[in-house]
């Protein structure tokens, strides 16, 4: 039954998959197009953060591209850097508008305070003749008192947005009127030559209008206050939920206050470069421009209830209004048709943006399983009397129970050299049984997450894999602390997978080095089992150092790598990986460092923890057995494909997972001899064994208790318990 | 090589040099040619020489106008009739609309300059918003002529009323109405355009220096309708209240100040305040028939536009440099009251072409 393979690329990656004999190439051809995952990668492009601005991304790009085609003035440099300019001026706005947004609030008045602010710039440096700098401060210090202004009353008198600014909206640009019709003819013959006033209207830096430089350093520290810094948090909390907000004790009213300064003071901004661009101070300037902003904030899908939001999201979406009407104007296209243009935009835009909102989680579900070809040997036969090594008998069904009922989920077993049983079960405890029978219950320690594989190192304390939170130890007065839960990231895959999503089973290496398994880093303990439909290379091998704390990725894409067990050789590792029923041999030290062999394959069920036995062989749990029709489902994945399209989840194929065994095997790879409970009425599903003092105790993780019987023969008192002590070809004996 | 090195470089200078030399050269002899301007044919070319010589210099260039905003029939004629003459020209003529938005007018300046067509045609919202880009035209080598509403930077040629004269000849007209000699209140209201716009200037210029002579004209109300007709009714409407002695009401374009003629026709006092305004599209002969306006000034419209074309083939034909010329072509004014509206032509409708005559 032994195979060796030696594995491609430097020995680090196993041989993917089980290869039945010679493979003809449309059989290979088939199953490397099942091995290319586009819609995994669709699946996990699709559940990024950032690609939730997707449709107005596309948008904005198909605007561009569309003018490219049709307009042949649009896509010149000139054109590019004069919009860039006017682009400059409506994004500031939209960003002040997206900050009051997405704190909840919203601000109509944008355009009488840009209007307003362009027109007090010029009257300062015109009728004024202020010098420019102070200017821009005054002006920059105007806008923020108008935001102030609307900010305070949102705040404190607790006005609604809509209507305040609506109402603040109008008062601004009464004053605009006032202004204009006493003053705006004096400034009108004022010719203001001071350089710096012509730097910020016609002023580049490498070729680029300083306004638009301004636009993205003002883009990169909006981002970083809003997505960064304590206030932005505070603005979204605020926005996604006032009353939360004000009871995780954010003081509400000062961060309104806030947000609405900003937008006043992005306003001045853009009515400072408005006015250096066009010195234009007449009272239509920013007439009717809230309306704008507004459709481009809702087109850069910012959402009109607050909470959610980017300066990057109004940007894309002051970009496609700002290059639309662009490219319309170079169209020659009439002011009413943009109008109506910039609307129909604006539904189709918003309609798609619900719609992909609502339906991403949707269709990512929908791809997210995304199966593969597996392939099996012939199926061994286990009937009784067919005379093969895995016959069924009843040597399991005499087990005396510890603790029936009183567990929950005991996936792995183990004992401390005071002959102490301790399981995990699902409510994240690890549960210590003692005394006479075992009849002492205790609860040892509360981890939390569903504790998996277990193992002692050298100073009795006690390592635990837990599922959904990574690497734990519990020391023996039964304190607990996280030893890892995450390891590198694999740069090649889209999804982030350096967070532990379900450690599994552990081994300590005679070095001390503690080996485990992430079973799969695609699907959480709920779903494991969707793993399984899916039979992709997910898992991997993971080495704790607890001399250095250090966490490592020893081996990636292995098919479900579940239990870990240190060999009689201290050089290797043998590996159980349920879904290909095979065992790997990957040696970590010694002449063989770095190599992967087959050790054992096709079994006739699905491999689970694996440990050594106290006469140098191993004892291998089997949670459930295979069966010739999902064996078959297993080699067509457009079947198992269509079945999850069309089928509701509860009535899929799933591996068969209510009845296994333990099988004991040499470390020649022969089968020895294996134990059953035919009615599976007390171990229907294994999932793990551990030998201890002549006994073999017996865990499931479906089990309501943990199991033990009397092994025949009287073996050497051992404490092959899986711990690094006993890792050798000599067992170590105990107590 | 070192040497090698230095050598080489010597020879790249001198064919710089000699480059330099001829480009300028030629640079020189063109730059006299269009400093002399438009003489480049003798008096004795023949016919067919000056024809190609005409048509040469129009055929495929590219005129752009840029109004305001489209939609009236103001900017709807100007369209019109320069459309015509461009097209008959063999020229390319495109209308950029920035529908009454000062920041889009701009762009849309901002974008012609950038495509860099023969002739750019603007009709500026006020004084300031295109100056700087009406010279960065001019060095761009594009001929801008103004229409009406003139910027604070005078392009090659400007083609509209002589608003000062304008502002004169109303004002004059309204102290004639309601000045000493009368039995009125002596109050006006004024209704501006755009307070930056290069035509409320010159007209209130023009008006200031009648009525400083006047001082017993009193100006109840000057405020901005910003050419809409709502606002100038809102106006209004509010100071026939506060003066319902008012005796005249002023307002600078039709289009507008009709608005101001229904609120004053509101209040009842239609017989009692005279309405004065200029521009003759259809509306203000309707509105005299009506007896809602008192008089009008046209400024002959249709003519405008050719007129422009015709400046723009002068510009073109002259092989002159685009700002190396400053004139204007003021159109002829022409008075249209409660008597003469009827009369052939008086008042143009955007689609039949007509010209009043003086």
């Amino acid at each position: 039954m032994t195979a060796s393979v030696t594995s491609r690329r430097s020995a680090r990656r196993p041989p993917e998959r089980n290869v039945i004999g010679p493979q003809p190439i449309g059989k290979r051809i088939r199953e490397l197009r099942h091995r290319a995952a586009p819609q995994q990668v669709f699946a996990e492009l699709f559940e990024k953060r950032w690609m939730e601005p997707a449709i107005p991304l596309a948008l904005l790009i198909a605007v561009i591209v569309f003018f490219s085609v049709t307009t042949p003035a649009f896509a010149t440099p000139e054109n590019l850097l004069s919009s860039s300019a006017e682009l400059a001026e409506i994004a500031f706005v939209c960003v002040g508008m997206a900050i009051v947004m997405i704190s909840g609030g919203i601000d109509l008045s944008v355009g009488s305070m840009f209007g307003l602010c362009n027109m007090i710039m010029l009257l300062l440096i015109t009728i004024g003749g202020v010098p420019v700098l102070p200017a821009i401060g005054v002006t920059l210090l105007a806008g923020a008192i108008l935001g102030s202004v609307n900010g305070g009353i949102v705040a404190y008198l607790k006005a609604r947005p809509f209507l305040t600014t609506l109402v603040t909206l109008i008062i601004f640009r009464g004053v605009l009127n006032l202004l204009d019709l006493n003053f705006a003819a004096q400034t009108a013959t004022v010719f203001v030559t001071d350089p710096v006033w012509e730097w910020f209207g016609t002023g580049k830096v490498a070729g680029i209008p300083f306004s638009f430089i301004t636009l993205l350093v003002v883009l990169l520290l909006g981002h970083v206050v809003l997505s960064r810094s304590r206030l932005g948090w505070h603005i979204t909390a605020v926005g996604a939920s006032r009353r939360a907000a004000r009871h995780a004790g954010i003081r509400v009213e000062r961060v309104l206050l806030v947000s609405y300064v900003f937008a006043g003071l992005l306003c001045a901004l853009a009515g400072i470069f408005y006015a250096a661009r066009l010195s234009s101070a007449s009272a239509r300037v920013g007439e009717g421009l809230e309306l704008n902003v507004l459709t481009a904030v809702i087109l850069g899908g910012i959402s009109l209830s607050g909470g959610k939001g980017t300066v990057w999201r109004a940007f894309i979406g002051a970009a496609t209004i700002s290059l639309l009407g662009k490219g319309l104007l170079l169209m020659n296209v009439g002011g009413e048709t943009l109008q109506t243009a910039l609307a129909i935009v604006l539904i189709v835009a918003v309609g798609l943006d619900i719609k992909w909102g609502k339906n991403r989680g949707k269709a990512i579900q929908k791809v997210y399983v995304n199966p593969t070809v597996v392939e099996y040997g012939p199926l061994p036969d286990v009937r009784q009397g067919s005379g093969s090594p895995f016959e069924i008998n009843d040597r399991l069904r005499d087990a005396e129970s510890i603790g029936a009922g009183e567990v929950e989920g005991p996936e792995d077993v183990v004992l401390d050299r005071q002959g102490r049983l301790y399981c995990g079960t699902r409510q994240g405890w690890i549960v210590r049984f003692s005394g006479e029978g075992f009849r002492h219950k205790e609860i040892f320690a509360r981890i939390g997450g569903h504790p998996l594989g277990l193992g002692f190192d050298s100073d009795e304390n006690l390592i635990v894999c837990v599922g959904g939170m990574g690497l734990y130890a519990v020391a023996p007065d039964g304190t607990h602390r996280k030893l890892s839960d995450e390891t590198g990231r694999t740069w090649t895959r889209l999804r982030d997978d350096s967070r532990l999503r379900m450690a599994d089973d552990l081994d300590i290496t005679p070095g001390g080095q503690i080996y485990f398994s992430e079973a799969t880093t695609r699907f959480d303990m709920a779903d494991w089992v969707l793993d399984g439909v899916e039979g992709r290379p997910n898992g991997r091998l993971v080495r704790y150092d607890p001399a250095t704390g250090q966490t490592r990725t020893v081996v990636r894409d292995l098919v479900f790598p579940n239990g870990i067990c240190s060999a009689h050789d201290g050089e290797s590792l043998l590996i159980a990986q349920t879904w290909l029923c095979r065992i790997l041999r990957y040696w970590h030290s010694g002449p063989r460092q770095g190599r992967i062999e087959v050790f054992m394959d096709n079994f006739p069920g699905y491999l689970d923890n694996i440990n050594r036995s106290s006469d140098g062989a191993y004892w291998v749990a089997l949670n459930g057995m295979r069966s010739p029709a999902y064996d078959l489902a297993m080699r067509m994945p457009t079947f198992r494909r269509r079945m999850m399209k069309r089928i509701p989840r509860d009535e899929w194929l799933y591996p068969s997972m209510n009845h296994g065994c333990v099988v004991k095997v040499s470390d020649e790879g022969e089968v020895l001899e294996t134990f059953w409970d035919p009615g599976g009425e007390a171990h229907a599903t294994i999932t793990s064994m551990r030998e201890h003092d002549g006994y073999l105790y017996i865990g499931g993780l479906e089990n309501n208790r943990v199991g033990r019987i009397k092994l025949d023969r009287g073996g050497p008192r051992t404490g092959a318990d899986g711990s690094a002590r006993t890792a050798s070809t000599t067992p170590a004996t105990v107590s | 090589m070192r040497k090698a090195q230095l050598a080489g470089l010597r020879g790249a200078a001198l064919a710089l040099v000699a480059g330099l030399a001829l480009t300028s050269c030629s640079t020189g002899s063109d730059s006299g040619a269009e400093s002399e301007g438009g003489d480049q044919l003798p008096a004795t070319v023949s016919s067919n020489d000056l024809r190609n010589h005409a048509l040469d210099s129009l055929q495929g260039e590219k005129a752009a106008f840029v109004p305001v905003g489209l939609g009236t029939p103001l900017t709807e004629e100007w369209a019109r009739q320069m459309k015509r003459g461009f097209e008959a020209a063999g020229m390319e003529f495109v209308v950029r609309d920035p529908n009454w938005d000062t920041a889009k007018q701009a762009e849309a300046v901002q974008s012609l300059i950038n495509e860099k067509p023969a002739v750019l045609v603007v009709h500026n919202f006020d004084v300031q918003v295109l100056a700087k880009l009406i010279q960065q035209a001019e060095q761009a080598g594009i001929h801008v002529i103004q229409i009406n509403m003139v910027s604070n930077y005078k392009s090659g040629a400007f083609v509209g009323a002589d608003t000062i004269d304008l502002g004169r000849r109303i004002a004059t007209d309204i102290v004639a109405e309601c000045g000493k000699g009368t039995s009125t209140s002596h109050k006006v209201q004024i209704v501006q355009g755009d307070a930056t716009s290069g035509f409320t200037l010159d007209v209130m210029a023009g008006a200031k220096q009648v009525f400083d002579k006047h001082p017993e004209i009193k100006v109840v109300s000057t405020q901005a309708a910003n050419w809409d007709r709502t606002k100038a009714h809102d106006i209004t409407a509010t100071v026939i209240q506060q003066h319902p002695d008012l005796c005249a009401s002023w307002g600078f374009w039709d289009q507008m100040q009709y608005g101001a003629a229904t609120a004053i026709k509101e209040a009842g006092k239609i017989d009692q305040v005279k309405v004065f305004t200029s521009d003759h599209s259809k509306i203000t002969c309707e509105a005299l028939r009506d007896g809602m306006f008192f008089q009008s000034y046209g400024y002959s419209v249709p003519t405008q536009g050719t007129d422009i074309v015709a400046i723009a083939k002068y510009l073109l034909q002259s092989g002159q440099a685009p700002g190396t010329a400053r004139i204007a072509d003021y159109t002829p004014l022409v008075k249209i009251t409660r008597q003469n509206w009827d009369q052939p032509n008086m008042c143009y409708d955007g689609k039949n072409d007509g010209l009043s005559v003086s």
